[in-house]
């Protein structure tokens, strides 16, 4: 983008901003994962105090946070891969190919995010007892699937969408099969929409709790109802474990965040080859 | 081979797409490769979208008609409305529902606005887009009860660090979520700054995948930054731009999770939304028919209200 | 997750504890042969609770009497009922004894959700009635446990009277007696508050704002609800009942209409408020020194008299056994252990109070509390009155509690809020 430093300027100063705005919970939960339960609640709220380390240890030592991390993790890159495995060849047959009820199909797909949980939970865990799905690592994978799949689909749709046809047809002209085509040319071209539905797949189970919950009774676990049954008592919020919990919970995806990053420059690159 | 393809790329989209169209998409009644032409077309799609559709319909059709029976049937055993006149004549109804629109719109373009200013702000700035672009992500990396509740203890009129940090400057905070005219306000803003990062990446994402000679040519044609962004930007990230505005929407229609954690609806019906009223018919009063009904009513409303959008999305392949 | 921690630290305490007293735990417990169902798995689920904290490390007790395999899951209150009201509603509930609320009692017998535990009890091969003693549970307790007369699905756990806890050296520092009524305790709460440092009192304003609202009722001389379900709620005397709490509230933190439960022990923690008119439950957190500030100051008085006496809110939650569970003896044992009377003791000098009257003499069980606290419990839970549960019990209360914020807040004045609330009310039950 053509930048004039009075541009440059400008963006810095909004990026700034907002990423104080946008961090200021964050760093009140840092400020509060280092306190004691009383100087938590303390009333005027301390910003200078004597900060302990004891949430953190006691969170990462805890048995329950390390599995409840460990499932997090597996049923976020599970639900993630079937996510993309599955959904962008159906974007691309949806933004490629002309065949009856594709308007229809896009829509049955939008439509799944469309109805919230809330309301078809309950036959939808009698579906999943009927097929022994329940209070698996599979189901809680499948149900994350469909958080996310209208997501992938419609974005990937919109991504091949932009790219143009030429590039296809000359390689089908060339004597490629259509997968082929789709597979060695087309796919590293949408390179940046991949990283981020797959990130945002990533992210959308992650944080799930109405699923996590509801699928789930012993056998299975995840961060966000671990979260909650640990540091939520009843008689009062936890609020130096639950902040430090919180932060941590949320390294995975940083360090997700980071990696990801180089794949979207180079998406970028790629893009504009000459 | 690989000059040739670049050379084609260089073209700007619209403008090959046409063609591609043209090329390949010929009346039916002229006949020239066609059966074979679409017909392998046709089965390469179903190939791609029918192993999933078939299971997602497995997985959901019980459930949708299950909830449909359950809104059109009575205890009683009769077929008709009753719910949903049941529905619409409860308490507060109204009131839901305008809530339900003002956080939907309210929320959806807020954060769109932000996650597009960012995105576009990010084009400008060289060193430190990794940073930014990871820290930006991250209220949507913190799981909605963590910062539901850290929200609402940071905004507690009288315990929190925002009316304590305002007291210094001298201002006396607002109740936020404790006081029924700014309770909606600030649930949306808290809903808006958990969303923006969603916004962002996925426009972000389509501002990478922009090829830079459309903005190179606009600049050489003497474009302000301002006539570039709207003539040649936006229509060029449009699929991408509606995409994020439609999920969002969407999204935001049946919030859930912020709003349950830091008001669960109150005060009074300030912030209860139609997605916090069919929660508490569920599982609060164990009335699944009007649960039901409410589901419909929501379904039925995030469909008109996508429609048109999700009509001009599939357009640019019409 | 917690249950392999003190598993593996309390194995062997375990094996100890077993040789020592063995033959003390048999005359403890009754005479039934309690190693009947000895190899059979239980699911016990459990909300974070006081009383879920403090029995949790005892179940080793249970398992090496039985030899019952008792797995334990535990939820937040919150999400507890969630998942709960989701199992249930859906048919896929797997645990076998669970706690439960009296209100949802109703709707759970008509759903046929629960198990009956009137046959168990009186089956002498599972239960020692003599030993068991059901006459020793509180009225309100046996209240909320029977439909009928009868035992009904399930028995009370803990017992939580609504009392007064105060401030000793902010009420000493204005020269205020401890309130014994109503218009003493507003007159408090206004002296206090103006006095600046800190507000004069905090209450409920949030989703179960009716607990305490219903102890101001009754000593009002009001009621919610007849006997035959129909609405009184706009009476004069529900009337002054609301006025009287939101006045009270004036001299809350403010923002309280979100204070729940959470808030108002922060309130009081944190040393934010004064005086607190809510569950005895806080008491055990209040005066811990490693989570309250004020741990030394507080001073605890019975529940305040209004026109109509004394007539504080009262709860007790229970444990219920569902219907679908295929050990349901083995789960009457589990319940019935977990409410006897040494049990119960134990529980009790841990900071949780027992539903049951014997406990209250025992020495060693009340020890650890204040003589002021015992002293308020007694007093309140004596004439305390229980809300009375009913099918629609939680669609009744959601406009109520709109009523109550509304009224708190300035919105609307409390006669014509609570006229609407009964024609609400009406057409809910019509």
């Amino acid at each position: 983008m053509h930048s004039t430093p009075f541009a440059r300027l400008v963006a810095y100063t909004w990026l700034w901003l907002c990423t104080l705005v946008f961090l200021s919970p964050i760093a009140w939960m840092v400020l509060q994962s280092l306190k004691t339960p009383i100087e938590a609640i303390a009333f005027p709220p301390r910003f200078i105090f004597s900060p302990t380390l004891a949430n953190y240890g006691a969170v990462l030592s805890s048995d329950g946070f390390r599995s409840a991390l460990l499932g997090s993790l597996i049923i976020g890159m599970g639900s993630v891969a079937i996510a993309l495995a599955t959904g962008v060849p159906f974007a691309y047959a949806l933004a490629r190919c002309d065949f009856p009820g594709r308007k229809e199909l896009g829509h049955f797909i939008l439509s799944t995010k469309m109805l919230p949980a809330v309301v078809i939970i309950v036959p939808f865990i009698q579906v999943y007892r009927h097929i022994g799905l329940l209070d698996t690592y599979v189901g809680v994978v499948i149900a994350h699937v469909l958080l996310s799949l209208a997501v992938v689909v419609w974005v990937m749709r919109g991504f091949f969408q932009a790219l143009p046809r030429e590039l296809e047809e000359a390689a089908v002209i060339d004597g490629a099969s259509r997968l082929r085509a789709f597979g060695v040319i087309i796919l590293p071209l949408a390179v940046p929409g991949l990283i981020t539905v797959a990130a945002l797949g990533f992210i959308l189970s992650w944080n799930d709790l109405f699923f996590a919950l509801t699928l789930t009774s012993l056998n299975v676990t995840t961060l966000p109802a671990f979260l909650g049954t640990q540091y939520v008592g009843f008689l009062a919020v936890d609020w130096g474990k639950l902040s430090a919990a919180g932060l941590l919970a949320t390294l995975p995806i940083m360090l997700l965040a980071v990696g990801l990053q180089r794949f979207l420059i180079r998406g970028l690159a790629l893009g504009a080859i000459k | 081979m690989a000059k040739d393809l670049s050379l084609k790329m260089t073209t700007t989209a619209p403008e090959s797409r046409e063609r591609g169209v043209a090329h390949f998409f010929r009346p039916r009644h002229v006949a020239r490769h066609r059966s074979s032409a679409s017909r392998d077309m046709r089965r390469f799609a179903l190939i791609l979208t029918l192993p999933l559709t078939v299971v997602l319909l497995i997985l959901l059709i019980y459930p949708m008609i299950y909830t449909i029976i359950l809104a059109f049937t009575s205890d009683k055993g009769g077929v008709g409305l009753g719910n949903f006149i049941s529905s619409v004549a409860a308490s507060g109804f109204g009131q839901v529902v305008t809530n339900t629109l003002i956080f939907t719109c309210a929320s959806t373009a807020i954060s769109f606005l932000f996650g597009f200013s960012l995105a576009y702000a990010m084009e400008f700035v060289g060193f430190g887009r990794r940073f930014f672009s990871s820290i930006l992500i991250l209220p949507m990396a913190l799981m909605p009860v963590v910062s539901g509740l850290t929200w609402s203890m940071m905004l507690n009129p009288a315990l929190g660090v925002v009316n304590a940090l305002l007291r210094v400057v001298g201002v006396h905070g607002p109740g936020w979520v404790t006081q029924a005219d700014t309770a909606l306000a600030t649930v949306i803003l808290i809903d808006a700054w958990q969303w923006t990062p969603f916004c962002f990446l996925i426009i972000h994402a389509g501002f990478q995948s922009l090829t830079r000679e459309p903005l190179e040519a606009a600049l050489i044609d003497g474009a302000t930054r301002w006539q570039t962004l709207r003539m040649v930007i936006i229509p060029l990230l449009r699929n991408i731009l509606l995409v994020t505005l439609l999920f969002r929407m969407m999204d935001a229609f049946k919030a859930f999770d912020t709003i349950f954690v830091v008001t669960k609806g109150g005060p009074g019906r300030a912030t209860e939304t139609l997605v916090i009223r069919a929660f508490m018919q569920a599982f609060q009063f164990y009335e699944p028919r009007t649960t039901a009904a409410i589901g419909v009513l929501l379904l039925i409303a995030t469909m008109l209200a996508t429609r048109r959008i999700g009509d001009l999305i599939g357009q640019e392949v019409e | 997750m917690k249950r392999r921690e003190f598993l593996a630290v309390t194995a062997a305490v375990c094996a100890l504890s077993k040789l020592s007293s063995a033959s003390a735990a048999t005359s403890d417990f009754g005479s039934i042969n309690w190693k009947q169902q000895s190899g059979a798995k239980l699911n016990v689920f459990m909300a974070r609770h006081p009383w879920q904290e403090a029995i949790e490390p005892e179940i080793d007790q249970f398992r090496a009497l039985t030899g019952i395999n008792v797995q334990l899951s535990e939820l937040p209150e919150d999400q507890y009922a969630t998942k709960v009201a989701a199992d249930l509603s859906a048919g896929v509930f797997e645990y076998d004894v669970f706690m439960s609320q009296y209100y949802d009692a109703p709707r759970y017998e008509a759903m046929k959700w629960t198990a009956a535990l009137d046959p168990l009890i009186h089956d002498p091969k599972l239960t020692d009635k003599t030993w068991y003693d059901w006459q020793d549970f509180f009225p309100g307790a046996r209240q909320i446990a029977t439909i009928g007369g009868k035992y009904a699905d399930r028995v009370a756990i803990t017992a939580e009277a609504q009392i007064l806890i105060y401030r000793k050296d902010v009420l000493a520092k204005l020269a205020i007696t401890p309130p014994s009524d109503f218009d003493g305790l507003l007159a408090a709460a206004n002296k206090i508050s103006k006095a600046g440092n800190i507000s004069g009192i905090t209450l409920r304003g949030g989703t179960y704002a009716w607990w305490p609202f219903y102890g101001v009722v009754k000593s009002f001389g009001g009621e919610f609800l007849t006997p035959e379900l129909k609405p009184v709620i706009d009476s004069p005397q529900d009337i002054a009942a609301l006025q009287m709490y939101a006045a009270l509230a004036k001299d809350a933190p403010q923002g309280v209409t979100s204070y729940d439960w959470d808030e108002i022990n922060t309130a009081m923690l944190s040393g934010q408020a004064a005086m607190f008119l809510d569950s005895s439950v806080i008491y055990s957190r209040i005066k811990d020194p490693s989570l309250s500030t004020v741990a030394n100051d507080i001073g605890v008085a019975p529940f305040p008299t209004g026109p109509a006496g004394r007539h504080g809110s009262s709860h007790y939650w229970s444990l219920s056994m569902a219907a679908a569970s295929k050990r349901q003896d083995a789960g009457w044992l589990f319940i019935q252990w977990a409410t006897s009377k040494p049990v119960q003791a134990l529980l009790q000098s841990k900071g949780v109070l027992a539903p049951r009257a014997s406990v209250y003499n025992t020495s060693g069980a009340s020890k650890m509390y204040a003589p002021d606290f015992l002293e308020a419990v007694k007093t309140s839970l004596t004439s305390a009155v229980i809300l009375p549960a009913n099918a629609k019990f939680f669609e009744l209360m959601d406009p109520l509690r709109v009523a109550i914020q509304q009224v708190i807040t300035g919105d609307s004045a409390a006669d014509s809020s609570l006229k609407s609330v009964e024609t609400q009310w009406q057409k809910i039950l019509a």
